[in-house]
């Protein structure tokens, strides 16, 4: 992962998600994954108490925590997304200036819109699927399709993210070349 | 051949062109896949692959222990551990450099992470290492080669990822890094001595604690001694599955964090939100190598340089060898854990065909993945350093960290060449 997205928390892991401004769907996705993850924790360790001195398991903790572990992989989707955090190697980026830095940046951003539209889709088309097939998880009676279709959404918010950001680097480009940079903010 | 050689190429080029790695090993795995196979497959194995990894309850292991490691990290446990090791060996000439790598190791049993490891103790231990008129390039060089400890030392959120991409028991994993881990400090406090030994004014002696002190500073860290023994005692004897342990530390983390009254409940927040979003993270590239994999084995591209090895008459060693020299070459150009998640499906079927033991070959790769983090041009643990230490010099840093990366070849060689190092305790424990 890049050095520079090193936060000062103690904890290197990441970018503090309080630095940068932050519009209410990010905060509303941060409490989200924050709370999915947090019922993930808590059910893998009542599950373990209650076996260990009750004798009496949680039926379905493993399944379910799978559902959330899907739920926290989607939800964070577009919160990585926006703050730029997936993985890179930016072996030659201080060789990209110029013309040749704004191809690969854009180059980078309209691969990564069709990857994650990519995803929506199959994602959709999976849940479709299993709805016509009334598919049952195999180890408790839950439906497959709805977990696959709120995966679908948030990588469709993902995609949607991209594009607002494709975009604003457009209309950047255009009021850079028109001399008027005020008009260049895009969206967030 | 030619297909894998063009998608494999074709991959170097994305990454290289500032793609992200995930969406880079997407696109190759699908357009793969459907060249290889048909494109009506590529449809189905796309979003059943994507749909299972994020719904598998194994894969749940991997946040669970990036939130343990973010609690334990927010409940500053390293400065107790940099306090206790200090008290005992503090007074010895590089006692500081020393006390720095234990408490590295120590902060790695719990925090699994090298970043998190290095910052930390850069934070810690530089200050202290100063006081007392270190020279730079050992201080900066113990934090930065005593950080890469995280991903080694067990729980390592490295040896989840590569478990979980191989299909190898992340159990065995962890108890097959301990030995190599211990070794690596050892090794790593070898080198400060020899360090000392050479240029005495590197690291002067510090003050010499009194027992009183050693023992209540000892008494401190009993929460990091109690989570690792937890952790790896409830694996090895079957009490808990890894994903349970995974559960059960990051609780037992969180309830020593407000034991101590470190955490409030912003940092409670920013530790969830945190290892939510480093989970997908990794999950995106792991959706991308999960998907590469399929390529890489509908192409028969492992089995036909199995054959061409045996073909040529060259050993499995020279033939492990050789991928060691790719990946130390690969290592200084793109390092930590997407350097697993980017060479695992390539590599892994063939070293499976030699016949080397996945376990092994898993710490083997962590060692080296680990080599990657200090090694010039591109050392993510050196940059990290650098950030928290702006005002030394790179080549500071990097002059500072050459004799462990010494220490580290050494221990590569013993682990290639003695494979007990790495396989004796998974199959005592098992």
């Amino acid at each position: 992962m890049r050095p520079d997205k090193v936060n000062d928390d103690g904890d290197g892991q990441g970018v503090n998600p309080d630095a940068l401004p932050a519009p209410g769907y990010v905060h509303l996705l941060r409490v989200l994954t924050a709370t999915l993850l947090f019922a993930m924790m808590a059910l893998g360790f009542v599950d373990v108490v209650l076996r260990y001195i009750f004798n009496s398991p949680i039926h379905g903790a493993f399944p379910i925590m799978g559902f959330l572990l899907g739920l926290v992989v989607f939800t964070s989707l577009p919160l990585i997304t926006r703050d730029g955090r997936h993985i890179t190697v930016d072996l030659f980026e201080r060789h990209y200036s110029g013309r040749l830095g704004a191809a690969t940046e854009w180059f980078s951003l309209l691969l990564s819109i069709a990857v994650t539209a990519f995803i929506t889709e199959r994602m959709w088309s999976f849940s479709l699927r299993r709805k016509q097939m009334g598919q049952l998880h195999d180890m408790i009676d839950v439906q497959l399709w709805p977990f696959a279709m709120v995966f679908s959404v948030f990588a469709g918010l993902t995609c949607l993210i991209l594009v607002g950001q494709f975009v604003g680097r457009f209309r950047s480009m255009i009021s850079r070349s028109t001399g008027n940079p005020g008009s260049g903010k895009g969206p967030a | 051949m030619i297909a894998t050689l063009l998608g494999l190429g074709g991959l170097l080029g994305l990454v290289f062109l500032r793609v992200p790695i995930g969406f880079a090993m997407i696109v190759v795995g699908v357009i793969g896949i459907g060249e290889l196979r048909s494109w009506r497959a590529m449809w189905v194995v796309s979003s059943s692959t994507i749909y299972e990894i994020s719904t598998s309850p194994v894969f749940v292991v991997l946040p669970l222990f990036l939130l343990m490691g973010m609690f334990v990290a927010r409940a500053r446990l390293s400065d107790d551990l940099f306090d206790a090791a200090n008290a005992w060996l503090g007074h010895l000439r590089g006692g500081l450099a020393i006390s720095t790598v234990a408490a590295s190791g120590g902060f790695a049993a719990i925090s699994g992470n090298s970043v998190a490891t290095a910052v930390t103790m850069a934070k810690v231990a530089v200050p202290s290492m100063r006081r007392y008129n270190y020279s730079d390039s050992l201080a900066a060089g113990t934090v930065a080669a005593g950080g890469t400890l995280g991903i080694l030392i067990p729980p390592s959120n490295a040896l989840i990822v590569y478990g979980l991409l191989t299909d190898t028991d992340i159990g065995q994993l962890f108890m097959a890094a301990i030995l190599p881990g211990i070794m690596t400090i050892l090794l790593y406090i070898l080198v400060v001595k020899v360090i000392v030994l050479w240029r005495p004014e590197n690291g002067p002696p510090g003050e010499r604690s009194d027992w009183r002190t050693r023992f209540v500073t000892l008494g401190r860290i009993w929460g990091v001694v109690a989570l690792f023994f937890m952790i790896l005692g409830g694996i090895s004897i079957g009490a808990f599955t890894p994903t349970e342990a995974g559960a059960m530390g990051a609780v037992g983390a969180l309830l020593f964090a407000l034991g101590r009254r470190k955490i409030n409940w912003r940092q409670f927040y920013l530790a969830l939100v945190e290892a939510a979003t480093t989970t997908a993270i990794l999950f995106t590239v792991l959706f991308g190598a999960l998907l590469l994999n399929q390529f890489i084995g509908y192409s028969g591209v492992a089995s036909q340089l199995s054959d061409f090895v045996t073909g040529i008459n060259v050993s499995p060693l020279v033939a492990m060898l050789l991928i060691l020299a790719i990946y130390i070459i690969l290592g200084m150009f793109v390092d930590g854990v997407a350097m697993i998640l980017l060479t695992v499906p390539v590599f892994v079927p063939i070293v499976e065909l030699l016949g080397f033991d996945l376990i092994w070959f898993g710490i083997v790769l962590v060692i080296v993945v680990e080599m990657s983090l200090i090694t010039p041009p591109i050392g993510l643990n050196v940059f990290v350093l650098k950030s928290a230490l702006p005002e030394v010099p790179l080549g500071t840093i990097y002059r500072g960290i050459m004799p462990f990366f010494c220490a580290d070849i050494v221990r590569l060689l013993i682990v290639l060449f003695v494979p007990a190092v790495a396989l004796y305790l998974p199959a005592v424990l098992q």
